[in-house]
């Protein structure tokens, strides 16, 4: 999207460059845009329908008729334009003009893909022959030809600083295009109204409006995996879909009972592992029900008559006895997991977000004051701290300091922040950006 | 549903302690009434345990799954008058159709616990692959989730693991609170024997 921008951005300084042929471009485009509103579906930067267009409209321009018609002959009519022009009109500095209007142009029409480029150079080409024919003899034509070329290089440097950029940015918005057919229309509506400026804002618009349909489809998407389970929280690689949710939650429930039973369960508090629970759980059971047994023997064996008359005795005097004795107060210590991980996350990620804004948008003489007071600074803004770090590279004199403070301060975090192991990582990959920077 | 599950279960032991007493004694009342004091050794220690357990499982019945198997258990068991009506005169207004329908194996835990890990060692002894530790730890975890299923009564229908492993919770509750509450008793008599014996 920025490769985008960029581009998008560089169009109009090319434009401005070329002012000298506003108003015949601008002819030429009014006529485009009558052909685009003509087929307003057709792709944009597919260099093809321009030179079909060229080829349309170069009835009613009866100046350039040869040259123009040379131009949509195909994508070597420049240069072919070129060598008639030279043949035509034998004026030297012309020649050289044309010559080299045909060396500039011709790697320009290499990539048809770049259709405004090559829209433009094809309107300077075929601009130049009414202005030959007002002026064919006469010595004016040399400047202006001469400027044209100059126009052109310049262009065509700027062009070739584009070339990379480009394409890129036409695939991009060949899938925009496919994405949303409403934007295609919007570009044909707003396509009647063309001048060379709307071109860079018919991109601009069209950029928006796909960037917010593409938000839009983004904000749905959000929207639309919003989980069943919206208790049971998804860590990092863990899988989303319901069942695995439901899964984890089973499991969760599981060892939250097992917990309770470790509480319930003497001698059970140091096991660790599903199965060595297990196993204390059934000796436990396993022992209670013996002693069940036993105790029933034992009483039978006490007893040779089964009269227990002592109940209301037995309530009251034996129950206060036993009842602190009988059960210990078991504290479900349940730490509710997902949340304090999140707790324990939540800072040193936001702290880090906000260094790296901080980092990209202060001046270096922030970042230094920052540097300087790192090492008082809290554990958790050693993102901060490296990104401003980054930053001030260039300062040669401050580096030995730099180097030192930032040591500390990455030790600091070492030492501070063992719970969050991807810190170190991280920091561990600053200091190699610093060691390669330097 | 578990947090309830569990804080009742947290608060009511001693409660649950009384009431088992209780019945208990209401119990081994209606045995002492029905079989008129002539009983043998064996006899009376049936008749103990069996009261002991259906108190047990009358004081915990519309909670869990394994209290009324029991009560299916003794109710299905081969004297089944007898155990009926002590089954009535303790668990009392209980629904009879929703208890006696659940049927339960009646033989006892165990017996089957030993024979399984007599099979699992005979297995292990015989499958010498090298297998993975995770496959290792989850066999490991089912042979003893089976056991377990084997040791709660009408465990052999809980299906699923929580279930199972709540049902075991409430059952070793229970069970340590029938312990205290006999051990007490026996504590109680003992006493009067021996003063009798020394006196």
């Amino acid at each position: 999207m920025l490769r985008c921008l960029n581009s998008s951005e560089n169009l109009p300084e090319s434009c401005s460059a070329m002012t000298l042929l506003e108003r015949q471009r601008d002819r030429m485009k009014w006529q485009l845009s009558q052909f685009h509103h003509h087929h307003p579906n057709q792709c944009f930067f597919s260099g093809s329908g321009f030179e079909g267009g060229f080829s349309s409209l170069q009835v009613p321009n009866p100046g350039g008729m040869m040259m123009v018609t040379n131009n949509g002959g195909g994508g070597s009519g420049l240069g072919e334009a070129a060598a008639n022009a030279g043949s035509v009109k034998p004026d030297p500095g012309l020649e050289n003009g044309w010559s080299e209007l045909g060396k500039v142009d011709l790697p320009g029409v290499g990539f048809v893909s770049s259709g405004f480029n090559a829209s433009s150079a094809i309107s300077r080409t075929s601009s130049c022959p009414p202005s030959v024919a007002a002026a064919a003899a006469a010595a004016e034509g040399t400047p202006t030809e001469k400027m044209r070329s100059t126009s052109g290089r310049e262009s065509f440097k700027k062009r070739k600083s584009e070339k990379a950029q480009i394409p890129k940015a036409v695939v991009a918005e060949n899938e925009k295009n496919k994405k949303s057919k409403t934007s295609g229309e919007e570009f044909g509506e707003s396509k009647v109204t063309t001048t060379d400026n709307n071109h860079n804002n018919n991109d601009k618009n069209r950029e928006t409006s796909v960037e917010s349909s593409k938000e839009n489809s983004k904000a749905s998407e959000v929207q639309n995996q919003k989980p069943d389970y919206i208790h049971v929280r998804a860590r990092r690689g863990q899988a989303t879909d319901s069942h695995s949710l439901a899964e984890r939650a089973r499991r969760e429930k599981i060892s939250e009972r097992m917990k309770y039973l470790q509480s319930l369960v003497p001698g059970c508090n140091k096991i660790t592992g599903k199965a060595g629970m297990l196993d204390e759980i059934i000796n436990y059971v396993q022992s209670l029900q013996q002693q069940v047994e036993f105790l029933s023997m034992k009483l039978a064996a006490v007893n040779p008559t089964i009269d227990f008359n002592i109940d209301d005795l037995f309530t009251k005097e034996v129950f206060p006895a036993c009842a602190p004795t009988s059960f210990p107060a078991i504290d479900m210590t349940l730490t509710p997991n997902p949340a304090a991980y999140l707790q324990q996350f939540d800072p040193t990620h936001v702290a880090s977000c906000s260094g790296l804004d901080m980092g990209i948008i202060n001046p270096p003489d922030l970042g230094l004051r920052r540097t300087i007071s790192a090492p008082l600074a809290l554990p958790h803004e050693t993102f901060l701290d490296s990104s401003c770090f980054n930053q001030i590279m260039p300062f040669s004199t401050v580096e030995g300091d730099i180097q030192n403070l930032y040591n500390v301060t990455f030790d600091q975090a070492r030492s501070t922040t063992s719970s969050f192991p991807s810190q170190p990582f991280t920091g561990l990959i600053e200091a190699s950006n610093l060691k390669m920077d330097m | 549903m578990c947090d309830n599950s569990l804080n009742r279960m947290r608060n009511t032991s001693s409660v649950m302690k009384r009431e088992f007493l209780r019945k208990w004694m209401k119990g081994l009342g209606k045995c002492r009434m029905m079989k008129n004091n002539n009983m043998s050794f064996l006899e009376r220690k049936k008749a103990i345990k069996l009261s002991a357990d259906l108190a047990m499982a009358s004081t915990r019945t519309p909670a869990t799954r394994w209290s009324r198997a029991v009560i299916a258990q003794a109710a299905s068991s081969q004297d089944d008058g007898y155990n009926k009506i002590l089954i009535n005169h303790i668990v009392g207004s209980s629904p009879k159709g929703k208890i006696f329908s659940t049927t339960s194996p009646s033989s006892s835990g165990l017996c089957r616990s030993r024979r399984i890990l007599k099979r699992r060692h005979m297995v292990r002894r015989v499958v010498k692959k090298i297998v993975s530790p995770m496959v290792m730890a989850k066999r490991l975890v089912k042979k003893r989730t089976r056991i377990l299923k084997s040791l709660l009564p009408g465990g052999e229908s809980m299906e699923d693991d929580v279930v199972l492993i709540e049902e075991a919770l409430d059952y070793i509750q229970s069970l340590k609170a029938q312990v205290e509450v006999m051990r007490c008793l026996a504590a109680a008599s003992h006493p009067n024997t021996n003063s009798y014996k020394f006196i």
